[in-house]
């Protein structure tokens, strides 16, 4: 006897349970408030849902969906790029806090999303799979569909801008 | 510091997590985070970040209805209308200049055209047979009409007229992707077959679309053919195109067909 289909409803609270907080985190980090986080993360489950049937299990659902939400949230940040650059002079405690707890360096997470600004939304993303979710460069290639000598190439870039703004710090 | 082989790393410890791990590989991590305080004191704090993700009712409802409220964008009759005067797309184009929408000489500096996921990126350039067609955008908005390039930021109720040189080709379809994967027919505006178009010379494509508003990245591409094609050729060969806002090269079309494209962001 097969257990009966889920709702939608259920699908979603289903999926929120257990992704929701991944999301969150992404959302929050990306986005620098709270409000705007929590807009965007439900916006991300409704791309989550929309696109569940065209998931083939190329990455895993996780790294899936940090993808979607990490693309939604760039999005958002391209369409208010001058709000974006003085959001990001604020400080928000609670995402350096859920930084420190997950023992990503604040600080080159910090870095990171400052620099953002003047990359591209592919290098973009490229630059956080790899320093915030410390990703290898054959993992960021086989999530984003880009070639291993194009994910090279977009993190040489991104190193080449942050080693001027820190000088001989070895950063990154 | 970039990532070391050695450390385990945060993608590691978060498919640990999620328990996406083969039973050999976990059992291989789990041995590592035994070895490793200074990695359980991280895999402490992710299981302290991402457990207790309750969705409240509020919240599923609140998806829910942003679930319900994004109706189908397929297809677009009502957006659709003719600049009433069309020889204005001429005139301006005349006085402003042109931008011209073309594809690519020889192929990208990284040997790549396509992105497929999951694929190794495929050897066609978008267009095989030269000469190659382009496409023109031209935007008509309260400031006026203004020629529109890639990463054009554009608005709901903004009017979009396009130009063609087919380069001895005499079928077009164009269609839009946006970052949702919806898929609509712009020219035709509906699911349907491609339509003929003049084979020699630059020519207006008839009647313009207004954009509706839904924000966000968009691609439009336009598919010249020396045959008639279906839209739903086009769709089958976008159902593995994992970022719909870059440029793909479609290599499941026939050889034939020349493949220009632009993007635009939709802004509110």
């Amino acid at each position: 006897m097969q257990a009966p289909a889920l709702s939608q409803r259920e699908r979603i609270a289903a999926l929120y349970e257990r992704y929701g907080r991944l999301v969150e985190s992404r959302c929050r980090f990306l986005l620098r408030d709270a409000d705007a986080a929590q807009d965007a993360t439900q916006e991300v489950f409704v791309k989550i849902m929309r696109n569940l049937e065209q998931f083939r299990g190329d990455a895993s659902p996780s790294t899936w969906i940090l993808r979607i939400a990490t693309n939604h949230c760039l999005n958002r940040l391209a369409s208010e790029r001058a709000g974006w650059r003085l959001r990001f002079r604020r400080h928000v405690e609670h995402v350096d806090e859920a930084g420190l707890r997950a023992g990503i360096d604040p600080e080159r997470a910090r870095f990171v999303r400052q620099l953002l600004a003047r990359f591209d939304p592919e290098t973009q993303a490229i630059a956080i799979h790899y320093y915030v979710d410390e990703m290898t460069q054959e993992e960021i290639s086989a999530l984003l569909g880009r070639s291993l000598p194009t994910i090279r190439k977009r993190l040489a870039k991104f190193k080449r801008v942050a080693r001027k703004e820190v000088g001989d710090v070895a950063f990154i | 510091m970039s990532p070391s082989s050695d450390r385990i790393r945060l993608h590691e410890l978060r498919q640990l997590y999620f328990d996406e791990l083969d039973p050999s590989a976990k059992a291989e991590l789990e041995a590592r985070l035994a070895r490793d305080p200074e990695a359980q004191k991280r895999w402490k704090g992710l299981n302290l970040e991402l457990s207790s993700g309750r969705a409240s009712s509020e919240l599923v409802d609140a998806i829910t209805e942003r679930l319900a409220a994004r109706t189908p964008r397929s297809v677009r009759p009502s957006t659709h209308q003719r600049w009433p005067a069309p020889q204005w797309l001429a005139a301006a184009a005349a006085t402003i200049g042109l931008v011209l929408i073309t594809v690519p000489r020889g192929a990208p500096p990284d040997g790549q055209s396509t992105r497929t996921k999951g694929l190794a990126p495929a050897a066609r350039p978008a267009c095989s047979m030269r000469p190659c067609p382009s496409l023109e955008m031209y935007v008509k908005d309260k400031a006026g009409i203004r020629k529109g390039m890639e990463g054009a930021r554009l608005r709901s109720g903004d009017w979009v007229q396009f130009r063609y040189r087919a380069e001895g080709r005499s079928h077009l379809y164009v269609v839009s992707l946006d970052d949702d994967h919806v898929l609509a027919p712009l020219y035709p505006d509906y699911r349907g077959q491609s339509v003929p178009i003049q084979p020699a010379g630059r020519h207006i494509l008839p009647g313009s679309i207004i954009l509706d508003d839904a924000i966000g990245p968009e691609r439009i591409y336009a598919f010249f053919s020396e045959g008639p094609i279906d839209f739903e050729q086009i769709e089958r060969a976008f159902s593995d195109v994992a970022d719909p806002t870059t440029a793909v090269d479609i290599a499941t079309l026939p050889a034939s067909v020349a493949q220009v494209s632009i993007l635009i962001e939709k802004v509110p």
